[in-house]
């Protein structure tokens, strides 16, 4: 609305509105929801829902601060996604922050979950809290781009972009995050042809 | 693992490998167990990771929104009573913790240990940034021969200690996490990036970071700033002095701000263009010039109207939804509020959603479609009503919503809506509703609508 307001006042002829400024009542409104799932995401099923307002409302504040910088060198999306990733990777910081996630995960794992059937719900979580135990005993560099790439379906480059890193760099985490992420499951998968 | 390709099979499906390299390692691992193994792995391991869909209670937008908008302050005017009691709203539990260092025993007698003087429920506050509102700890810090009482309140981010006789509670009602010092001293350490408020009688002080000593003594606040940085605002200022680490600085009272009331034309313009600057970092600031100009100005003038307009957008910065959802209104039906009037109607709109007053959305929007049928906000507008339809559970009125809106071009809000119209309608009655679900997701098919919307529609069209 400030920037409608600027543009109207003192002119006299109202000029038709810029659709394409961005204020973070629009960032907010049109992405919201988006960077809610990519944070929730980025710290796994473990994390609550006080962890993941806290760390949404942070990044919120980090757009709000950068957005006059902001000049569209990138998708929003993409620089969205770079800043998320950037706060939840300093919020993991924190050792026992990391501990206190693979305990919660251990939790987390008994609690039913929405699904078509019982059984199916037993089997999804089962699968879900392997891969984040796995994910979360790796970097948390290489856990962002694993998440980035396989869950949020972001290209290579487009995560290069994001997290200015080189792409090479990014296929180099990848490689590592799916191989050992795919420990996990491999014993289930062995002998299974895709 | 003795393949030679089962490296390379970790990038497989990736940019990696296209083609005829991907061709060649696809079959490779349809014939080979270990490659094949891990190959199916990656793949249940992705399936796995996007089964977890975090989606936020529409509370917590609403709250995070407004602690956004706000720079994390609520404003220095919701806050001039003292310690606050009041919740706005829900019967929502509180976490207080008021502690009281006694005072230091006579030499040589055994230190009396931290009082807890009135701890109430401890359940997290809706919308409070505290992480732990209890006492984490009550030390003894004294050296020999001496006494030294003090209290460790662990908050979000960092630790706040209290002196010896220093009495302090947490704020509940905040978005930041906020503590009232009634006396004595608190030292707050915090990481770098988090904040807490500490309020006094007479200022309020914004501790970012680092390391800062508030002390309350004599009707006035002290504040040294070792590290980090701190922002005070005197009872009474509407603008905060910064002070910065090695500094020091005392905060008495001031007089009622002598911002004189705007009587000249020139005068009111130039309090306008000093309200719109402030709008984004100094919203109550923004609200009191802006206020003091409808004081002064000619009724249903186009300066009369601005004022609205920025009041309007100060109050709903503030997090004062109710006000600025009336100034919104206001500003629609002023005689020179034409060139607001679109927006103004939408935000109002946005406002009114958040607390799910679905009817009054839709009639909000209903006049903005009337006057406004290929405004620039139509998109956005259509997709708002789209929601409130299906928040009634009438899937049907959404879609003629979003097939209304099929002209007035794509907004990223609209094929979301598209896509959750066709899940609702194909929910109700998948036979019944297919077709008109099929021509909601075609639109979803352009190449240039985000992948993740375009994948979940394709997979909602072969159902």
């Amino acid at each position: 609305m400030v920037t409608e307001v600027e543009s109207r006042i003192g002119v006299v002829a109202p000029p038709v509105i810029e659709r394409q400024t961005l204020t973070i009542e629009r960032v907010f409104r049109e992405h919201f929801d988006h960077v809610y799932r990519i944070v929730g995401r980025l710290l796994g099923p473990s994390a609550s829902a006080l962890d993941i307002d806290d760390l949404t409302q942070q990044v919120f504040v980090a757009v709000h601060r950068a957005l006059p910088a902001f000049r569209g060198e990138s998708t929003v999306s993409t620089w969205l996604y770079g800043i998320a990733s950037n706060v939840v990777l300093t919020h993991l910081r924190g050792f026992r922050r990391q501990r206190r996630l693979r305990r919660e995960l251990d939790l987390a794992a008994a609690t039913p979950m929405h699904a078509r059937s019982p059984e199916q719900a037993y089997a999804e979580k089962q699968e879900l809290v392997l891969v984040w135990k796995r994910l979360l005993s790796i970097k948390p560099d290489k856990r962002i781009v694993y998440v980035l790439y396989e869950i949020e379906g972001l290209s290579g480059a487009e995560i290069a972009v994001a997290l200015d890193i080189p792409p090479a760099t990014v296929f180099t985490r990848l490689h590592h995050a799916r191989r050992e992420v795919a420990k996990a499951l491999l014993p289930l998968q062995r002998g299974r042809l895709p | 693992m003795t393949c030679a390709q089962h490296e390379r099979i970790w990038l497989l499906e990736s940019e990696q490998f296209s083609g005829e390299q991907a061709r060649v390692l696809f079959e490779h691992a349809a014939g080979c167990a270990d490659c094949g193994g891990a190959l199916a792995a990656i793949r249940a391991a992705r399936s796995a990771g996007r089964s977890h869909v975090p989606v936020a209670a529409p509370a917590a937008r609403a709250r995070i929104l407004a602690a956004v908008e706000g720079g994390g302050d609520p404003g220095i005017f919701a806050r001039w009573r003292g310690p606050l009691w009041v919740f706005a709203g829900a019967a929502a539990a509180v976490a207080i913790v008021e502690v009281a260092t006694l005072p230091a025993p006579s030499r040589g007698s055994a230190p009396a240990a931290v009082a807890v003087v009135d701890a109430k429920n401890s359940a997290a506050v809706e919308g409070a940034s505290v992480a732990e509102a209890s006492v984490a700890d009550a030390k003894n810090s004294a050296a020999p021969g001496e006494t030294a009482h003090r209290a460790r309140i662990a908050v979000a981010g960092g630790s706040a200690l209290l002196g010896e006789g220093a009495i302090a509670e947490l704020v509940p009602d905040s978005e930041l996490t906020a503590l009232s010092l009634s006396s004595g001293e608190i030292t707050v350490e915090l990481e770098e990036g988090r904040a807490i408020e500490v309020i006094t009688a007479d200022a309020r002080v914004k501790v970012i970071g680092g390391r800062t000593v508030i002390a309350h003594r004599r009707a006035r606040t002290g504040v040294a700033v070792a590290s980090g940085t701190a922002k005070a605002w005197p009872k009474g200022a509407l603008t905060p002095r910064v002070i910065h680490a090695g500094e020091k600085s005392e905060l008495a009272p001031l007089e009622d701000a002598d911002f004189p009331p705007p009587r000249t034309g020139r005068n009111l313009d130039a309090a306008l263009q000093e309200a719109k600057a402030a709008l984004v970092t100094d919203a109550p600031r923004a609200a009191v010039l802006a206020e003091r100009v409808l004081v002064a100005v000619p009724k249903t003038t186009q300066q009369e109207a601005e004022a609205l307009v920025i009041l309007a957008d100060a109050e709903r910065r503030r997090g004062r939804l109710a006000a600025s959802a009336e100034l919104y209104s206001k500003v629609a039906a002023h005689p020179r509020g034409r060139s607001f009037a679109e927006e103004a109607l939408l935000q109002r709109a946005l406002i009114l959603a958040r607390t799910d007053q679905a009817s009054e959305v839709l009639a909000t929007l209903a006049i903005a479609a009337e006057q406004f049928p290929r405004g620039a906000t139509a998109p956005e507008r259509a997709a708002l009503a789209a929601d409130m339809y299906l928040r009634k559970r009438e899937p049907l009125r959404a879609a003629e919503e979003i097939e209304r809106a099929a002209s007035l071009g794509r907004s990223l809000k609209l094929l979301e809506r598209r896509l959750e119209v066709a899940r609702a309608l194909l929910a109700e009655d998948a036979e019944l509703h297919r077709a008109r679900a099929r021509t909601l997701l075609e639109a979803l098919l352009d190449p240039s609508t985000p992948e993740a919307l375009r994948l979940e529609a394709e997979a909602l069209m072969k159902k």
